[in-house]
């Protein structure tokens, strides 16, 4: 039989991949777990496997195409065997990715435990039926929903069609209306649960409403016949009138007009997002503020370019419109696709640009004891198998800074109007790679030593310019480090890597004449200069913690005072 | 002459000249109201002064205070307002102006009544009354251009062409409401009388208007307040007088009423002052019924068979050898070429700006309508 | 001036009027020696006499007419419509003939007249004496139509209204006639054409005016407990209408409704909804909701029941919220 492969969710934050290679031809037999085709993302790229042993029917995009998540990768002809096991969409398919698939605690009763068919009810006593309602089938695909808050109680009356709960799938967020009148009896899982469909969410009594199943309400969640008398309406909550009934379906794919109050409209305008691709997750599929938010950390690639004004809400800075450039020479001109890792560091620098108030702040530093001391060490790291460079040392020096100026390891939550101060030390080290720009990060720098930096830093850099980084080994950083010095130029103006607040550069150590003692001599003299996002950070802060960066290079010594 | 030309701007242009006219002597203005064989057929109790046309008379103008030139003047002001009725019959019938109402025949109501008040008394027209603009020394062009709505028109192109006013001259607009206009009268008389000043108001109507609560309103509020105020209801033609009588009717709400030959202009200018010097002595309000005597006692009362004011007027000017022959074509020269020239005047003269017509709604101009002056003003708030 | 009634308010400011400005001129049917048919302007034909506050005929074209031709020799009448529902009784005069003096004179003739008249159910008026007819007005140009809801605002507008240039239909809300009561300051004129934030808030806006504005206070409080923060906006004046105010509010909230006792079709709350869709459609996180008297005559046994009431008010507010 036919089976569907989509491109999987490969990591949080992923919302498409581009087709770098393909790993087998229409026609291949493959097995399972075996490579069918590499994807490069804004994190990474990744060699994503087959989930079943087959033959590959038919590879929908080509190579160079952008695929976004959840769409159709390829479509397999497989055995019987295989194809069970490959159904369940929401299962991790890439073992490769490392993408954070965390299995949702799945709480919720067993489904052993319960009768099979949803609705099932049985009597308990005279006065109604005891139904046992479960989570119906709510959208094509969706295996499983989270519980985000239950709007009864045990002991509530409920009518038929007033809204139970709030359930969360990866589609969307749905109020399950009650499928009879009753008494609720029993609620069988807790907010923020996952249950699987068919899985019992709810014990009702019916019957004392005079509830009589509407099966087009819920066809797979109507509690049957109901022998019961005709409805008289509990009294539903103040205000929540009987407008709520019609909250049931929500639509996922977009079909004609497409759902959102216009203030949401403007919204995805200014973030210069395309409502089409949108999903929303309100009444009838209403796109929601919130899905736009939603759209735009998962999709940042989808999200266009803003006319301009400031969104109330936004976090998304205004950016300028695209402008096109018109060619001059066509016949001496070439166009390249934009896109791929170029386009991901065009977008974040952009995305920095507009969001971060720069301000650079720059002085100098005489590293010649630290040249020595380095000078000193490095036939030991050598002997370890380990290159140590000067990095290891700054990483500490700005660890310890950081220490002293926690603002300069905050993040900035617009959104949520907040300032997330990191308890952690991940230093990104920014490195050039063939294809571009990225930024590994050493975790938890504080509790390294400098030899385990060092290695580190080799490491990761080796394997970022051979493209073998694993997407989490490129998240996380809470301050990042670039280092221009081995090509030359006396400093620059990085920019920040958002959504950190600052970022350091490092540049060339040349001999420089310094006046010390009151004569001129020869000195190592390095220029240090540390972007800020004034927003958070103030000027005279950015000094006070550059100075406490200098002091440690100036003095190496003073890295070992602080060692735990 | 004219009428045998039938030219339609001929400013002696009126309704057929009916054959033989009844016998009737001159009456002695000084004695109010008459009865007697020359009003007998123009009902009981009409004030009648003029002899019908082909009636002998004597002169007796001056025992109404009026010499010849005023006499040459009434009757240069009745062959203006013909003509400028004429005239505005005729671009409405050609379609220049939409709508229009004729003013013929009520000459000596305007002229008789405008004539007897004073200037700080204000006139409440209804439609039929050019004439009353004219008495008040506005002139053909004036009317002209308020006529046709141009940029030299007081409502400033907003009023119907009959929506005639001037306030310059204590003459208020005429809105088409039948008898609105009664009521607005009584409450400025009372506000004059409150004020404690020695001016009256004239309101006019046709005998139509009569029927309508307005009319009694207005004579209620002129009662309780004894406000100085005269209404005047003219016999249109075609209508026939009103039913019961008009006096009898203000009389059942307290307000003295007389009947008046409304082609008379010598009758509606004493029967005016009576009544104006009456309402400034403090004593009230007063009605005049202006009827419109049939011209013979066969007539089936066709507008045709009713006396002219015009015609009136004339015969006891030559009859009386006021004026001669010589002097009525002079005249006739005269306002022939000044409505000639005032209507290509005003034809030539453009429409007022078109940003005017947002302006006079309220004191203050809303938003909402400054918004609405400009279609590309922006929309978003 | 200490707390105060409605009825008192309006009284005070007429008195004031009458004291102060000796063109203006007070009356009515029966509002001389009989004080009107709510009292309102008892003694005051005591106090200034005959001339100054008087009875007129049984006529609302009368009244308004007389008003208008008053009005144009410079006096300042203020007539008392002893029901809004009697406005139809004088429609001709108020539409045709006041509303458009000012334009038809080119401006040479101003009818700074009042028109004073209770409206809206409450006191068992049925069909005949319970209706809010303040649309038939508000779609007039030329008129201010002005709906207090307080006694310091019936005050205060009714001075504004008293020294303006423009008629004013000064629709007084029966119900509030004795219920609403302020401290009142003296000096307060209120400027026409200005709305009030009657209770602020960031949730829903409720946009209202007259009778219902107390019963939206309440809804607001009562939303306090679903978690809706109500901001309410007492309009005060229908026209001019503070379209500045209104707009800030929805820009502010986002979310919207409108409450008014007059029938729902053609009333007031659809220009204002109209106004926003227009102008701050932008800023709609839901849709605009109006709760309004029912498209029927007042029923005099169900007037309770016609009139939007705090449930049904706090229904719209949460629909809205939840949208």
């Amino acid at each position: 039989m036919a089976m569907e492969f989509r491109l999987p969710d490969i990591g949080e934050g992923v919302a498409e991949g581009e087709i770098v290679k393909w790993l087998v031809e229409d026609g291949d037999s493959v097995q399972e777990d075996q490579p069918i085709v590499e994807v490069m993302t804004d994190k990474a790229t990744v060699e994503i496997p087959s989930p079943v042993t087959g033959v590959v029917r038919e590879r929908k995009h080509p190579e160079g195409a952008v695929v976004p998540v959840d769409e159709v990768l390829v479509v397999f002809d497989t055995d019987e065997g295989a194809s069970s096991k490959s159904e369940s969409k929401s299962k991790p398919a890439a073992k490769e990715a490392p993408a954070k698939q965390e299995a949702p605690a799945q709480k919720s009763p067993a489904p052993a435990e319960q009768p099979q068919a949803s609705g099932d009810s049985s009597s308990s006593d005279g006065s109604g039926e005891r139904v046992e309602f479960k989570l119906p089938d709510i959208g094509e695909g969706v295996a499983e929903g989270e519980i985000v808050k239950w709007l009864v109680s045990a002991g509530d009356s409920v009518k038929e069609d007033q809204p139970l709960l709030e359930v969360m799938t990866d589609k969307a967020t749905v109020e399950i209306p009650s499928p009879t009148s009753g008494t609720i009896e029993e609620l069988k899982v807790d907010a923020g649960q996952t249950v699987p469909v068919g899985g019992v969410l709810v014990v009702i009594q019916s019957g004392s409403g005079g509830g009589s199943a509407k099966p087009a309400s819920s066809p797979k969640a109507s509690s049957g016949s109901s022998s019961s008398s005709a409805p008289t309406p509990q009294a539903a909550p103040s205000g929540n009138g009987a407008s709520q009934t019609q909250t049931q379906t929500q639509t996922v794919q977009h079909t004609g007009r497409i759902l959102a109050a216009p203030a949401t409209r403007k919204l995805a305008r200014e973030m210069g997002i395309d409502l089409q691709l949108v999903p929303g997750t309100g009444p009838r599929g209403r796109i929601t503020k919130d899905d736009l938010d939603r759209f735009q950390r998962r999709s940042p690639s989808a999200v266009g370019h803003k006319a301009g004004g400031g969104a109330q809400t936004s976090a998304a800075p205004a950016r300028p419109a695209p402008v096109s450039v018109a060619a001059v020479e066509p016949e001496r001109e070439e166009r390249v696709p934009f896109r791929g890792l170029r386009r991901k560091i065009a977008e974040s620098m952009t995305r920095s640009m507009y969001t971060a108030v720069h301000f650079t702040y720059v002085d100098e530093v005489d590293v010649t004891e630290l040249v020595e001391a380095r000078a000193e060490a490095k036939a030991f790291a050598a002997d370890q198998g380990v290159k140590l460079t000067y990095l290891p040392y700054i990483v500490k020096s700005v660890v310890a800074a950081l220490k002293k100026f926690p603002i300069v390891n905050t993040s900035l939550d617009d959104a949520a109007g907040e300032l997330v101060y990191k308890h952690y030390y991940h230093i990104g080290i920014a490195t050039d790679t063939p294809n571009g720009l990225v930024v590994p990060v050493i975790k938890n720098a504080d509790q390294k030593s400098l030899l385990e930096i060092a290695g580190e830093i080799t490491d990761l850099a080796t394997r970022a310019r051979d493209g073998k980084l694993k997407v989490e080994e490129l998240r996380g950083s809470t301050f990042t480090i670039t280092n221009a010095g081995n090509i030359g130029g006396l400093f620059a103006t990085p920019v920040i890597n958002h959504p950190e607040v600052a970022i350091m550069g490092v540049h060339q150590i040349k001999e420089r004449p310094v006046i010390k003692n009151g004569e001129i001599v020869k000195g190592k003299i390095m220029y240090l200069s540390i972007s800020l996002d004034h927003r958070v950070v103030d000027g005279a802060v950015g000094a006070h913690f550059m100075n406490e960066v200098i002091a440690r290079l100036e003095n190496p010594g003073r890295l070992l005072l602080e060692l735990r | 002459m004219g009428e045998e030309r039938g030219d339609s701007r001929d400013p002696r242009r009126r309704p057929r000249q009916e054959g033989r006219s009844p016998k009737g002597g001159a009456a002695d203005p000084s004695k109010g109201h008459t009865s007697g064989s020359p009003s007998q057929r123009r009902g009981p109790n009409v004030l009648t002064l003029l002899p019908a046309p082909g009636r002998r008379t004597e002169p007796f103008h001056d025992r109404l205070s009026l010499g010849p030139d005023d006499l040459r003047d009434l009757y240069r002001g009745f062959l203006v307002a013909r003509g400028v009725d004429a005239q505005c019959s005729s671009w409405h019938q050609a379609g220049r102006i939409a709508f229009w109402v004729p003013s013929s025949g009520n000459e000596a109501i305007d002229f008789g009544t405008a004539r007897a008040s004073e200037s700080a008394d204000w006139l409440f027209p209804s439609m039929r009354h050019l004439g009353l603009a004219l008495a008040r020394g506005i002139t053909a062009q004036q009317l002209f251009d308020a006529v046709l709505g141009n940029a030299n028109d007081p409502s400033r192109g907003r009023q119907l062409p009959t929506g005639l006013g001037f306030l310059e001259r204590n003459l208020v607009p005429v809105s088409s409401g039948l008898a609105t206009q009664l009521v607005h009268a009584a409450g400025c008389a009372a506000a004059m009388r409150l004020r404690g000043e020695r001016s009256a108001v004239l309101a006019y109507c046709g005998i139509g208007a009569t029927q309508t609560s307005d009319f009694g309103a207005a004579l209620d509020v002129a009662r309780l307040r004894k406000a100085p105020v005269v209404f005047v209801c003219g016999q249109n033609p075609g209508v026939e007088p009103a039913k019961p009588a008009l006096t009898a009717q203000a009389q059942a709400r307290g307000i003295p009423a007389a009947r008046v030959d409304g082609t008379d202009v010598f009758a509606m200018l004493k029967a005016s002052r009576d009544a104006l010097a009456r309402a400034k002595r403090g004593d009230g309000a007063s009605l005049i019924e202006a009827i419109r005597p049939k011209a013979s006692p066969t007539s089936n009362g066709s507008p045709a068979d009713r006396f002219d004011p015009i015609e009136r007027l004339r015969h006891y000017v030559l009859e009386t050898g006021t004026l001669k022959e010589d002097d009525l074509a002079h005249v006739e020269d005269e306002i022939r070429r000044e409505l000639e020239e005032g209507a290509a005047a005003a034809l030539e003269t453009p429409k007022p700006p078109a940003s005017s017509r947002f302006d006079d709604v309220w004191s203050e101009e809303p938003l909402t309508l400054t918004e609405q002056r400009s279609p590309d003003a922006p929309v978003l708030y | 001036m200490s707390n105060i009634t409605m009825i008192e308010a309006v009284r005070s400011a007429l008195h004031d009027g009458l004291q102060n400005d000796e063109s203006v001129v007070v009356f009515g049917e029966e509002i001389a020696e009989y004080g009107g048919a709510f009292g309102v302007t008892e003694g005051l034909a005591r106090e200034f006499g005959p001339d100054r506050v008087f009875d007129l005929p049984v006529s609302e074209t009368g009244l308004i007419g007389a008003a208008v031709g008053m009005a144009m020799y410079g006096l300042r009448p203020v007539t008392e419509i002893t029901f809004a529902d009697d406005l139809a009784a004088g429609f001709e005069q108020i539409t045709a003939e006041l509303a458009k003096l000012r334009y038809r004179s080119a401006g040479r003739l101003t009818a700074p007249v009042v028109i004073r008249a209770p409206i809206g159910a409450g006191v068992c008026g049925g069909p005949d004496l319970s209706q809010s007819p303040e649309a038939w007005f508000a779609h007039t140009p030329g008129l201010q139509v002005v709906v207090p809801s307080t006694a310091a605002d019936a005050r205060g507008l009714l001075m504004s209204a008293l020294q303006g240039q423009d008629p004013v239909l000064f629709l007084e809300p029966k119900a509030l006639y004795h219920s609403a009561h302020d401290e009142v300051d003296a000096a307060d004129a209120v400027p026409i054409g200005r709305a009030r934030i009657a209770r602020e808030g960031t949730g829903v806006t409720v946009i209202t005016y007259g009778a219902t504005v107390p019963l939206c206070l309440e809804a607001a409080e009562q939303a306090k407990g679903e978690d809706i923060d109500v901001e309410v906006v007492d309009l005060r004046t229908l026209v001019p209408l503070d379209t500045e105010t209104l707009l800030e509010s929805v820009a502010k909230t986002g979310r919207v409704v409108i409450v008014h006792e007059a029938p729902k079709t053609g009333g007031f709350g659809g220009e204002v909804a109209a106004v926003i869709a227009e102008k701050a459609i932008e800023y709609l996180e839901s849709p605009i909701v109006r709760v309004a008297g029912f498209d029927t005559p007042v029923p005099l046994a169900f007037e309770d029941d016609y009139r939007p009431d705090v449930g049904r008010i706090l229904s719209a507010v949460s629909r809205v919220a939840s949208f």
